[in-house]
């Protein structure tokens, strides 16, 4: 199968897809999920409704674009094992922090023991109709529908929660509970766009008024001399794009399947190999021997 | 007006100009200007235009003469435009740039207003370009162009954002704008259109480093130009902020580094449709680029905060410590985290007891804190994770292998992404343990190649060595060695201690394990070289070879000669010792550099060295010395002076004999060949026919050019024994290194194309330290550099160390005063002339005479060329002032001329980039002041100071300076002690190093004669003046003023 979510979690969700249906269906489904094709999606309860734009289609009778009803639903985690997958998720710091950083703890599916775990993994996990005339079910439009959800996900793990039935908000509070399950309901830091966008292309250049006396000739022209490595780190990095490393692969933005750190590592020494070398490495060296 | 006055000018040389340039920033980008400034007679004023600024084509010629260099390239690449600058104004007309006043050799004036004018500039277009290749210093010579300081601040910073940008420290980021192109004011009211662009930023922390080193030392003018004349008719306009500047700059260039850079089809196709493919190439179309959202960059901004808060905000920090373990649970290691302080690094709490302690004692703010960085860490190291899987996350229990992952690999990247990183002290550098090869010399074969006429051991004798595995300096066991062979590679417990296995090691150390008692053969050249790297064999210093090995590495007690027979005079301790270390290392055939500083008299050790040599060998050949001109006459006198048994020949003029057969007539008898470095390069096919005992080079950073024609005559010429003398650091420069190392110890170092690649290369491009260290280790054997700062040559010297600089006159000097002296002859023996006319007649001869000593044009007084060309006493006073200029150390030249003062200053200013003062009997009080206090300042340049001897002589405190040079003799030592006291005082920290030039055969060096045999006397007779001299009889006084042609002339 050709990757179509970029994180593992992503690629597991639609792997569930797999099992059941053709494969002419699912590559058209895959189709489907552009994003044209819905009119409409909403998700409550762990139930996802959208409406699909289908196809003109004379041979079959269909004259005028049809829009079809989707729903997928899938098998809620009861409200009593619940508590017990966050209280256990709340002391586990592993499980915390992977969804303070925004992804799918790889061993999540520990906290819930037996079934239905937090992933899809086969048609048993979810119910799904479509008001289509295709026999198939799922047919396309709940491929479509599927993979758009596979899309969310990839940036959005608690969406997953929401699948099985748990909301976002009953989550947080609920794992706050725990001194760890409190350090991912805390992050508060929320863009604002207008400070921000206040500064514009370049940093502002802050203009001063310096009166007084005309400066002396000297200090005019030359100012304080410098060490010759002045704001010089004379280290180096052990490891390529050290520091986007600290943020992980993939970012939100970075919507391509191959890796971010990948690519920067490569423009970075693109980068480096265009300066020139001579004076400026030897600035660094200080004395040698 | 303008273009009339070039029309002239163009027919003579150029005038010396200085270029400036700067920043000015704008909105959205912003312009590098450069323009010009000409030492002329001001333009006749009209307007604000600027009096002395470059006009248009004579800037544009400028610019391109000063950024020649490269073939094939254009230079930058201009447009016209104007700007304008605010200034310190003297009498409504702008102060020129120090480096102006520097050509017109005046000094700084005292600025009574600011002001502003307009000037003709250039933008350029590829500010890159042009500060990367700034030239690296002025360029002087019948087209000077100085470049100004605060041209060079730019290029400064720049090459430390190129720094950053090495270090990868930059990452996508983003911008806002409204949609007609301003930008947004924080207007809420309003909702204007936004459009985001993509752009890059710098790290905070490497931002906050740079900024925060380069806004102290940015010079006003470099915040001086405006694109519009500025609105303050008095006074001055805002100015930018020198930290807003800067990082304005700082962002500016950096998108011009990124964009400049070609990407390939592959990395442009991986950054296909995302949006920091906004940020490569413009030019490529084969990409398509999506629209900017404001979702985009709520994503963009919650990962560039992940990354750039880290450092600043946030104290606390993670720390990973690697606890040893025991040896009987070998896969137990203990990877614990701990929290810790960025303000107080010795605060350390393991995490372990941090979840112990009570709750509410935990701040949420903190909890989240740890669990973020342990996640951050985790990014880098996966492992990590495992140990998170707890409520109470505090270690990670690794495996032997695993461990020595950690310390290897992993530890140096969290390291280096800010985590704090404790290993066990055996893996640091420090307490690193190492199976190693143990040499232990057998016996030394004679018959290698070369072998020393001393019947001593040699650099090129064969010595056999007995081989055997250590570990800690004892020898390994079998049973220990079944083990490590056994192991292979990885983390070995060894003798109760754990230590890294390499398998390349093991493998070489199983060859010689295998080999038993069998000896290895190498040359004690080879020896060194194997020894100098940091995987190579341990030498035991044992019998000869380890005495040899030992001398060399000055660790031994290196044999102290006695003071050679004929020395006339006393060596101090450490001239006994380098001159005892010259003569080790000649006696087992290695060439040697001496590179003390200045002043700590290498010339007399390598005369002791010959002298030394001499008397145990009487019929070695012949040393052939190598020195610049200047110091020639210097030589042969020092010669003279302290080794009176050798004889001294100079080699010098046009009436040398410049064929083989002549020469070696001529110097049949010498001890000593002195050669300047011309004639050297010329006589090459005459010097090479003698077999000379020794080739001595003094000053050898005239031959640092490893391909220039002289440096490949000296190592063309054929000696037992090779010395080179310096007094500025050989250690920084590789080839300059590669070169000194080709004369003195040819091949040491390899081929100049090897050396390039294996060590210039890697320590250049790569900094990598430990082909530096083994460099290091192989050079330092052969160069002996003492510093007056060192603690040992401290305690041997006074505070004070006065010596002669002897120098001899050119022609030209000797013909004007063999003139005078006849003319004074005749007119002494006219009777008429007594009392009071003769006195005066004596003392006005004394004057000429020091003035022609001094240097024709004071004599002559006719406005000619006062340039070191025509005088070797100034031509040896700048050669000085280059070291110590190279020392960064600074000087006093005193003078009791005030002509001679001013030409000095001039001089002087053209020549070094520091500042150069002069203080005579005519400066104001409060400039006098006001020049000291700028002296003495720590956070000035390092400068000379030129004073005239009356004037500068008493009160003032100038102990920043350490060289004391006079340029022209007192009769009066109290006066010059006096003068030498401004430097040799309270506060004062370092040894002070006195120079007294003196000119050769001429009454300069007669009166020094004459106060140094009486010196206890001096002070009763000579008073305070000189009128003692015209109490002398005729005979004596002629006798004093004669000229002593065979001393005083050289070429």
């Amino acid at each position: 199968m050709a990757a179509h979510g970029k994180t593992w979690w992503g690629e597991r969700f639609l792997a569930a897809l797999d099992g059941c249906m053709d494969t002419g269906r699912l590559s058209r489904g895959r189709s489907y999920a552009a994003p044209h094709r819905r009119t409409k999606f909403a998700m409550r309860n762990g139930t996802v409704k959208a409406t699909m734009r289908g196809n003109v289609n004379r041979y079959f009778g269909v004259h005028e674009t049809p829009y079809y009803k989707v729903e997928i639903q899938f098998t809620s985690v009861t409200a009593g094992r619940w508590r017990t997958v966050l209280k256990r998720i709340g002391s586990n710091a592993n499980w915390v922090t992977h969804l303070i950083l925004g992804e799918v703890p790889p061993t999540i599916e520990d906290a819930f023991s037996g079934l239905p775990r937090l992933l899809p993994t086969s048609r048993a996990d979810f119910v799904s109709s479509c008001s289509c005339p295709d026999w198939a079910n799922p047919c396309k439009h709940v491929a479509g529908v599927y993979y758009h959800l596979g899309s969310l996900l990839d940036r959005d793990p608690l969406l997953l929660f929401e699948l099985r039935g748990m909301q976002r908000s009953r989550l947080l509070r609920s794992v706050s509970k725990s001194e760890l399950g409190a350090a991912l309901a805390g992050d508060t830091a929320k863009p604002d766009l207008w400070e921000w966008a206040a500064t514009g292309a370049c940093p502002p250049v802050e203009m001063v008024e310096e009166g007084g006396d005309p400066a002396d000739v000297r200090s005019f022209w030359r100012g304080v001399p410098l060490p010759k490595d002045a704001g010089m780190e004379l280290t180096d990095p052990p490891v390529s794009a050290l520091l986007i490393r600290r943020a992980g692969d993939y970012p939100d933005f970075w919507l391509r399947h191959n890796s971010f750190l990948a690519a920067m590592a490569e423009l970075y020494e693109r980068v480096s190999k265009s300066l020139p070398v001579g004076p400026a490495d030897d600035l660094t060296k200080g004395r040698l021997l | 007006m303008a273009g009339k006055s070039q029309a002239t000018a163009a027919n003579r040389a150029p005038k010396p100009c200085a270029l400036h340039g700067s920043w000015l920033p704008a909105e959205s980008g912003g312009q590098f200007v450069v323009w010009g400034e000409q030492a002329r007679t001001p333009r006749r004023s009209r307007g604000p235009l600027h009096p002395f600024c470059l006009a248009k084509q004579p800037l544009e010629r400028a610019i391109l003469d000063a950024w020649v260099p490269a073939a094939g390239n254009p230079g930058p690449s201009t447009e016209r435009t104007q700007v304008w600058i605010t200034a310190p104004a003297v009498g409504r007309r702008p102060s020129p740039s120090v480096e102006l006043l520097a050509d017109l050799g005046s000094d700084p004036p005292t600025p009574d207003a600011w002001g502003h004018w307009r000037v003709a500039a250039v933008r350029v277009s590829d500010p890159l370009a042009l500060l990367e290749r700034l030239p690296e210093r002025d360029i002087l010579g019948d087209r000077t162009i100085r470049i100004g300081h605060d041209l060079r601040f730019w290029a400064h910073l720049l090459a430390a954002l190129e720094q950053a940008v090495r270090r990868h420290e930059y990452l996508p980021s983003m911008f806002a704008a409204q949609f007609d192109g301003f930008t947004v004011r924080g207007n809420r009211r309003k909702k204007p259109k936004i459009e985001f662009g993509h752009s890059w930023e710098l790290a905070d922390s490497a931002r906050e480093r740079i900024a925060r080193s380069f806004e102290r030392g940015m010079p006003l003018s470099c915040r001086a130009l405006s694109a519009e004349e500025p609105d303050a008719p008095e006074g001055r306009a805002a100015i930018p902020a020198a930290r807003s500047l800067a990082e304005h700059f700082l962002h500016v260039q950096l998108q011009a580094i990124v964009a400049r850079t070609k990407h390939t089809q592959k990395l442009l196709q991986a950054f296909d449709g995302t949006y920091p493919s906004h940020g490569l190439s413009k030019s490529s179309s084969h990409i398509s680029l999506p629209p900017i959202t404001q979702a985009t960059w709520e994503q963009w901004w919650q990962w560039h905060r992940r990354i750039q808060r880290a450092s600043a905000e946030v104290d606390e920090q993670v720390c990973f410590r690697l606890a040893d373990t025991p040896h009987d649970s070998p896969d137990d290691w203990r990877l614990q985290w701990l929290l810790s302080s960025r303000r107080d690094p010795s605060l350390l709490v393991p995490l372990e007891q941090f979840w112990k302690s009570d709750r509410d004692q935990r701040p949420k703010r903190l909890v989240r804190e740890v669990l973020l960085q342990l996640g951050q860490a985790a990014r880098l190291y996966d492992r990590l994770w495992e140990g998170m899987a707890s409520e109470a996350p505090s270690e990670l229990v690794l495996r032997r292998e695993e461990a020595l992952d950690f310390l290897r690999l992993q530890a140096p990247i969290l390291q280096g992404a800010g985590f704090r990183v404790i290993v066990p002290a055996w893996w640091t550098s420090a307490g690193q343990r190492r199976l190693r090869l143990r040499l232990t010399p057998q016996s030394s074969l004679t018959g290698g190649v070369g072998a020393e006429p001393t019947g001593l051991l040699g650099i090129n004798h064969l010595v056999k060595f007995k081989a055997e595995v250590v570990l800690d300096g004892t020898p390994l066991t079998r049973e220990e060695w079944a083990r490590v062979v056994e192991a292979k590679q990885g983390l070995v417990e060894v003798r109760g201690q754990w230590m890294e296995l390499q398998p390349a090691e093991v493998g070489r150390l199983e060859e010689f394990w295998q080999k038993g008692q069998e000896l290895v053969t190498m040359t004690v050249r080879e020896t060194l070289q194997a020894a100098a790297t940091e995987s190579g064999p341990e030498i035991v210093h044992e019998g000869e070879l380890g005495d040899l090995l030992a001398g060399l590495s000055g660790s031994g007690a290196l044999e102290q000669l006695p003071q050679p027979r004929h020395f006339q005079g006393a060596l101090r301790p450490y001239q006994m010792r380098g001159y005892s270390w010259l003569a080790y290392l000649e006696r087992i055939g290695c060439g040697a550099c001496l590179a003390d500083d200045m002043g700590l008299g290498k010339t007399i050790q390598v005369i002791a060295a010959i002298l030394g040599d001499r008397s145990r060998d009487p019929d070695g050949g012949p040393t052939l010395l190598v020195a610049p001109t200047s110091v020639l006459g210097n030589w042969q006198r020092e010669v003279r002076r302290f080794a009176p048994t050798l004889i001294p020949y100079v080699h010098h003029g046009p009436k040398r004999p410049k064929t083989p057969a002549p020469f070696k007539k001529a110097v049949a008898g010498a001890d000593i060949v002195v050669v300047s470095f011309a004639g050297a390069r010329l006589d090459v096919n005459v010097l090479t026919k003698v077999a000379w005992r020794r080739l001595v080079v003094d000053e050898c950073q005239n031959a640092k050019n490893p391909s220039a024609a002289v440096t490949k005559a000296l190592r063309r010429i054929r000696a037992e024994s090779r010395i080179a003398l310096t007094g500025t650091p050989v250690e920084n420069r590789l080839m300059d290194l590669w070169s000194l190392f080709s004369i003195i110890n040819p091949g040491y170092l390899g081929t100049m194309t090897a050396f390039r690649k294996n060590v210039e290369r890697p320590i250049m491009r790569h900094r990598d330290a430990e082909v530096a260290s083994a460099l290091r280790k192989m050079v330092r054997p052969f160069i002996l550099r003492r510093m007056k700062t060192d603690k040992r040559i401290i305690s041997d010297l006074p505070g004070k160390v006065e010596q002669n600089a002897l120098c001899n006159l050119t022609p030209e000097q000797a013909s004007l005063y063999e003139a005078v002296v006849r003319d004074v002859e005749q007119r002494l023996k006219q009777s008429k002339v007594d009392g009071i006319k003769r006195a005066g007649l004596v003392l006005s001869t004394l004057t000429r005479l020091k003035q022609i000593c001094n240097h024709p044009a004071q004599f002559l007084q006719d406005g000619s060329a006062f340039s070191a060309s025509r005088s070797h006493k100034l031509a040896r006073v700048c050669a000085m002032l280059d070291e110590i200029e190279a020392e960064g150390e600074s000087a006093l030249v005193f003078t009791q001329f005030r002509e001679v003062g001013k030409q000095l200053r001039s001089l002087f200013r053209k020549r070094y980039g520091g500042p150069v003062y002069y203080l005579h009997g005519g400066t104001p009080r409060a400039r006098r002041e006001h020049m000291v206090e700028e002296f003495q300042d720590p956070n000035t340049e390092r400068g000379i100071f030129v004073l005239s001897l009356r004037a500068g002589g008493v009160g003032i405190n100038l102990t920043r300076a350490n060289h004391v040079i006079h340029f022209d003799r007192w009769w009066n030592p109290a006066v010059e002690n006096q003068a030498t006291d401004r430097a040799y005082r309270i506060g004062q920290e370092k040894c002070v190093m006195v120079h007294k030039m003196i000119t050769m055969g001429t009454l300069e060096e007669r009166i020094d004669e004459v106060i140094e045999s009486k010196r206890e006397l001096a002070e009763e007779i000579v008073g305070s003046g000189e009128s003692w001299l015209s109490k002398l009889d005729n005979a004596t006084f002629r006798r004093l003023i004669s000229l002593d042609r065979g001393d005083a002339v050289i070429g």
